[in-house]
């Protein structure tokens, strides 16, 4: 029998044996690489805590807006360096998690748990960018007896101009982040053909109070009709808190002014602004308003009964809820709205947040309004995270056991 | 056998470092001595079942006075020397909180010279303009109810100050410096004590007997006490109404000024702390009342009798100070007639459970397990190939396992709740979730590695949860916020989450032990126990990262059904994130191949601070929808694992790098553990 011997042949180097890539197989590989989700995930992780430790000097809301849905965010603050925010980070991760957690990952027995778990996690990113893009969020107050019809922002305005027409009443919103910066520098200019005048915003104020300038009071302020907005120091903490004001200059086509101030009103519900800046051009009375921003609901509600029960001897509640009758068209229906247990319907969610009490005494309801077209899915992604995870992690304890058993065994 | 002189001189230190971390126990003159002989353990037993309704719910006495006595004096007893007139000491005394509320109610003279107010700062007494000795040390004082007394209305004044001013947005209460801490902190402790005062204060009270119209309703007395005006209300009313048009009447002598008494009683309630649970037409009134409820059903004629004899019985036992006998049958009496009416309303249920809870103690009973257990694994370590000492670590450690959740289930059972509702329970939970991680990986493995983890594990974090509950001083079974109130998702995101805690943590301890024992027995030990440590490192990352991700997606979705928004970025929901992201960072850096055993322990060990973080400390930074728990004994305890944490892990990477190898050296790199595969 004779053997033959195959020579080994030589070896080539790594870079001749593999095949070529396209520059774009290279940068879906960078992109989909596991090391970069480290580098974001840790980058990420640095973003939350600095995010987390502004909220010392920053309400949740400023530091959510600074730091997690902002594009740049301060490194330290109070100084210029500034680095990527949560957008571009999330965004990133997206996409990493996309490219190299579903689509160049091997789909193998091996892999269902993780493809399950980035399938959940892309729905959860998901989420959270279809209600940062798309949802609104505001508030309801209601004592007994009323009906609501609208939710107000916390903490966004706008300007809302009035003409009334016989019954009906026409209105026309601006939202202040459209004006504010200009109005903070200078002027803010709001100029529609379609109306006989142009709106001129000027002298922007965070938050202020309006007061009454008398003979001994000094201001750099513009007075009109003897009336001049003080500024008050921004609250950080509680932006709810703060009442935003402006000047208004209308401009007639034909030349002629008008002057007002523009003033946000607190949040309450027995508080009404019913005193905007008024004018006539044209023959037509037209209403100005700085408001919150506000939007419709697409059915009413009326507060029946709002309850609060406090643990005994105490003055901590135990529980609050508010029966409300929803109207809709024709339809009337009664719902008890109360903590963990919100009203859903027509794609608006209404939750049991709060109450307060009137300067009168009278209790109301605050219920919070949302509108969020991702609203159940981060419950689903859990979910699907969790099957993932399990059906993963537990395979591998499975594994692991039996290596143990076998290892002990022999 | 002649003791080696090292072990002497150890000895020495121990004892004299021992000697100098011992405080001297606060005497109290014994002239204020009113109460001769010890309490009856039996009576003193019985007495904190007794039930009263505080903080909105109905508890023992026990419990009241044992998170009193924590919150004023941070101890859990009160130890002091009697002093006579020569300067002589007595033998300790110690009371324990019932003890110490016993004689408060019945021998004020005497407790109010009790060492009682812990005073850390002193620059809070010049605050109240209290003469102090001396400038500030590093330690604490004890300050009397009677040294106290005169600043009280200065406290108060400095205290209202604070709090007005808080109240009107000027300051923040997380912003207070250290003085106006100690002056909310001590003002806050003297209503504490006061509260407790109240409950029997109306009944200490004399009235006199003045006149012929209260000399004919208590003929022969001089002067009664309110348990016998109460038992007399109707006729006391009858006469109130009788002399009502000719109130100048010499024979209504000083009924008017009793009757204004009585409404000031009334009025006041007393009913901070309440006794009385109402009954008949009232039994559907959830708030329980004090003295001050029960004055007008009785001046109507219409108390119940047994609130007429609870209130006579707890009279008695006040005005029998010096006859025992009759004192503790009083209080005996005064412990059924409040158990019948609690029981006829329905909430006696769970009052002797939760009374025979904190007598059994059944976390502290655990230390008794896991102390031993970490002792028999440290000899286990001598004789690695001794079997039995192995079964007597697992067994020990499992007893104690046994204990710990023994005591969170009697906690679910008293509460109707699932494990955790505040901090004081994740301590609980997360000793037992972890000690039981531990043994189930040695159960699998049986390396030794994790049988050693648990007992410390546990150990340390129920001594962490003993410390804790002295040092917040509140009811650790507290009732729930609204917004809490769902058991559902407490027993879902909240136990979820804490799951993960306690797997951050003991990933941390493993990850820790490869470090030290890879980088100092290196020449030593073999590659596959240390390749051990690192699987088991990865399994326990791999476990608390399900965990605790589902927990906080699960806190998301709670969140969103309570509050309308899944996210919100808040302090605690971001720590929550931050274990989510240390760890999923980790595993994929392993699996990427980026970090090997050593980098993978290291981050492992990182984790541990990450979950400190987020467990705790996010709390303590007082903003934020968690901001509770906080204290500066929590804040030191944190910076403490911080340092140590940080310490130990610096050593381990020093050691990995100043220690040479040997030839023989064994591979402690290696392959990825967390592979897909």
């Amino acid at each position: 029998m004779t053997t033959t011997t195959m020579a080994t042949p030589p070896a080539l180097p790594k870079a001749a044996m593999a095949p070529p890539r396209s520059l774009a197989t290279a940068v879906l590989g960078l992109v989909g690489s596991m090391e970069l989700s480290v580098y974001l995930l840790l980058y990420l992780g640095l973003l939350t805590f600095l995010g987390t430790i502004a909220q010392l000097e920053l309400s949740a809301y400023d530091a959510q807006k600074e730091y997690f849905e902002s594009w740049s965010a301060p490194l330290f603050r109070g100084y210029w360096i500034r680095i990527p925010g949560g957008l571009p980070t999330m965004i990133a991760l997206f996409c990493n998690l996309l490219i190299g957690g579903v689509i160049r990952i091997r789909w193998q027995k091996r892999t269902i748990g993780i493809l399950i778990t980035h399938f959940g996690m892309l729905l959860l990113l998901l989420a959270g960018w279809v209600k940062h893009a798309w949802s609104i969020s505001g508030s309801l107050a209601l004592f007994e007896g009323q009906q609501g019809t609208t939710f107000v922002s916390f903490h966004e305005w706008e300007v809302a101009l009035v003409r009334q027409d016989g019954d009906k009443v026409f209105e026309r919103m601006v939202p202040a982040e459209a004006f504010a910066a200009a109005a903070l520098r200078g002027l803010a200019r709001i100029d529609d053909p379609a109306l006989p005048f142009a709106v001129d915003l000027h002298h922007w104020l965070e938050n202020c109070e309006p007061a009454a300038k008398g003979p001994m009071v000094t201001t750099d302020m513009p007075v009109v009709d003897g009336v001049y907005l003080r500024a008050v120091d921004v609250d950080l903490l509680r932006r709810e808190r703060n009442f935003a004001g402006c000047y208004a200059r209308v401009t007639e086509r034909g030349g002629a002014t008008h002057e007002g101030v523009l003033f946000g009103w607190e949040n309450r519900p027995e508080v009404v602004n019913d005193s905007p800046f008024t004018f006539t051009v044209a023959g037509q009375r037209y209403g100005l308003m700085l408001r919150r921003k506000t939007w419709d609901l697409p059915f009413s509600v009326r507060l029946d009964k709002f309850m609060k029960r406090d643990h005994p001897g105490t003055v901590t509640p135990m529980d609050f809820s508010s029966e409300v009758t929803v109207f809709a068209g024709d339809q009337t229906w009664p719902v008890r709205i109360f903590m963990n247990n919100p009203l859903r319907r027509d794609g608006h969610v209404l939750y049991q947040t709060s109450y307060g009490m009137a300067r009168d005494g009278r209790m109301y309801s605050a219920l919070e309004v949302a509108q969020n077209p991702s609203d159940k899915w981060p419950e689903y992604a859990c979910y699907v995270i969790a099957v993932g995870l399990v059906w993963h992690f537990g395979r591998k304890l499975l594994g692991y056991v039996k290596s143990q058993q076998q290892g002990a065994h022999a | 056998m002649t003791r080696h002189p090292f072990f002497s001189s150890l000895w020495l230190v121990l004892l004299a470092a021992l000697a100098a971390c011992s405080r001297p126990v606060p005497p109290v003159g014994a002239e204020v001595r009113l109460r001769q002989q010890p309490w009856d353990p039996a009576l003193v037993q019985t007495m904190a079942s007794l039930p009263l309704q505080h903080e909105g719910r109905v508890k023992p006495l026990g419990t009241l006075a044992a998170f009193s006595l924590y919150f004023v004096h941070g101890r859990r007893d009160l130890q002091f020397v009697w002093r006579d007139q020569d300067g002589k000491d007595s033998p300790k005394v110690t009371l324990t909180p019932t003890e110490f509320v016993l004689d408060w109610w019945i021998y004020p003279q005497q407790a109010v010279d009790y060492p009682l107010f812990r005073i850390e700062n002193r620059q809070v007494l010049d605050a109240v303009e209290l003469q102090r000795e001396g400038g500030q040390k590093m330690d604490f004082d004890w300050l009397s109810y009677r040294q106290l007394a005169p600043a009280r209305e200065k406290l108060r004044e400095q205290a209202g100050a604070i709090v007005d001013r808080e109240r009107r947005g000027q300051s923040e209460s997380r912003n207070r410096s250290p003085v106006e801490r100690g002056v909310m902190q001590l003002w806050n402790q003297l209503v504490v004590v006061e509260d407790l005062r109240a409950i029997v204060g109306p009944l200490a009270w004399e009235f006199p007997i003045d006149g012929q119209a209260l000399q004919g309703l208590f003929p022969e007395r001089t002067k009664v006490q309110l348990a016998d005006l109460l038992q007399a209300g109707g006729q006391f009313s009858e006469l109130v109404r009788q002399f009502g048009d000719k109130p100048q009447d010499p024979a209504a002598g000083k009924l008017f000024e009793v009757a204004q008494d009585l409404k000031a009683i009334a009025d006041e309630g007393y009913d901070t702390i309440a006794l009385f649970g109402p009954l008949g037409e009232q039994q559907a009134t959830r708030r329980w009342w004090g003295l001050g409820g029960v004055v007008r059903p009785a001046l109507a004629g219409k108390a119940a009798p047994e609130h007429l004899a609870i209130a006579s019985a707890l009279q008695t036992a006040l005005v029998s100070g010096a006859d025992v006998s009759r004192r503790d049958a009083a209080l005996r009496d005064l412990h059924r007639q409040a158990v019948a009416v609690a029981t006829q309303r329905g909430e006696h249920g769970k009052v002797e459970l939760e009374s025979d809870y904190y007598r059994w103690s059944l976390h502290y009973q655990s230390l008794h397990w896991f102390l031993p257990g970490f002792l028999v694994v440290a000899l286990m370590w001598l004789w690695p190939r001794n079997r039995l000492l192995w079964l007597g670590g697992l067994a020990l450690s499992t007893i104690g396992l046994g204990y710990v959740i023994a005591d969170v289930v009697l906690r679910c059972v008293i509460r109707d709740r699932p494990p955790i509702t505040n901090l004081y329970d994740t301590f609980l939970f997360i000793a037992a979730t972890g000690v039981g991680v531990a043994l189930a990986i040695e159960l699998i493995n049986r390396r030794r590695v994790a049988l050693s983890i648990a007992p410390v594990f546990g150990a340390v974090v129920i001594m962490l949860a003993r410390a804790f509950e002295v040092e917040d001083g509140q009811d650790t079974m507290k009732q729930l916020q609204a917004v809490l109130d769902s058991n559902y998702w407490l027993a879902t995101h909240v136990t979820t989450i804490n799951i993960g805690y306690a797997a951050g943590m003991v990933g941390a301890m493993f990850g820790t032990t490869w470090l030290l024992l890879a980088s100092f027995g290196k020449n030593v030990l073999d590659a596959v126990f240390l390749k051990s440590i690192v699987r088991m490192t990865y399994g326990i990352t791999a476990f608390g990262l399900t965990f605790a991700v589902v927990g906080t997606i699960l806190g998301g979705v709670w969140a969103n059904d309570s509050w309308g928004r899944f996210w919100g970025w808040d302090t605690k929901e971001n720590g929550a994130l931050l274990i989510c992201i240390a760890q999923v960072a980790l595993l994929h850096a392993r699996m990427s191949g980026m970090v090997k055993d050593f980098g993978f322990c290291i981050a492992a060990a990182l984790i541990g601070p990450v979950v400190a973080f987020s467990w705790f400390h996010v709390n303590l930074l007082g903003v934020g929808l968690h901001a509770y728990g906080f204290s500066e004994g929590t804040q030191a305890a944190l910076s403490w694992y911080y340092t140590l944490q940080s310490g130990l892990i610096l050593t381990g990477v020093v050691a990995w790098a100043a220690i040479p190898k040997a030839d023989a050296r064994p591979a402690v790199g290696g392959e990825p553990v967390g592979s897909a595969s």
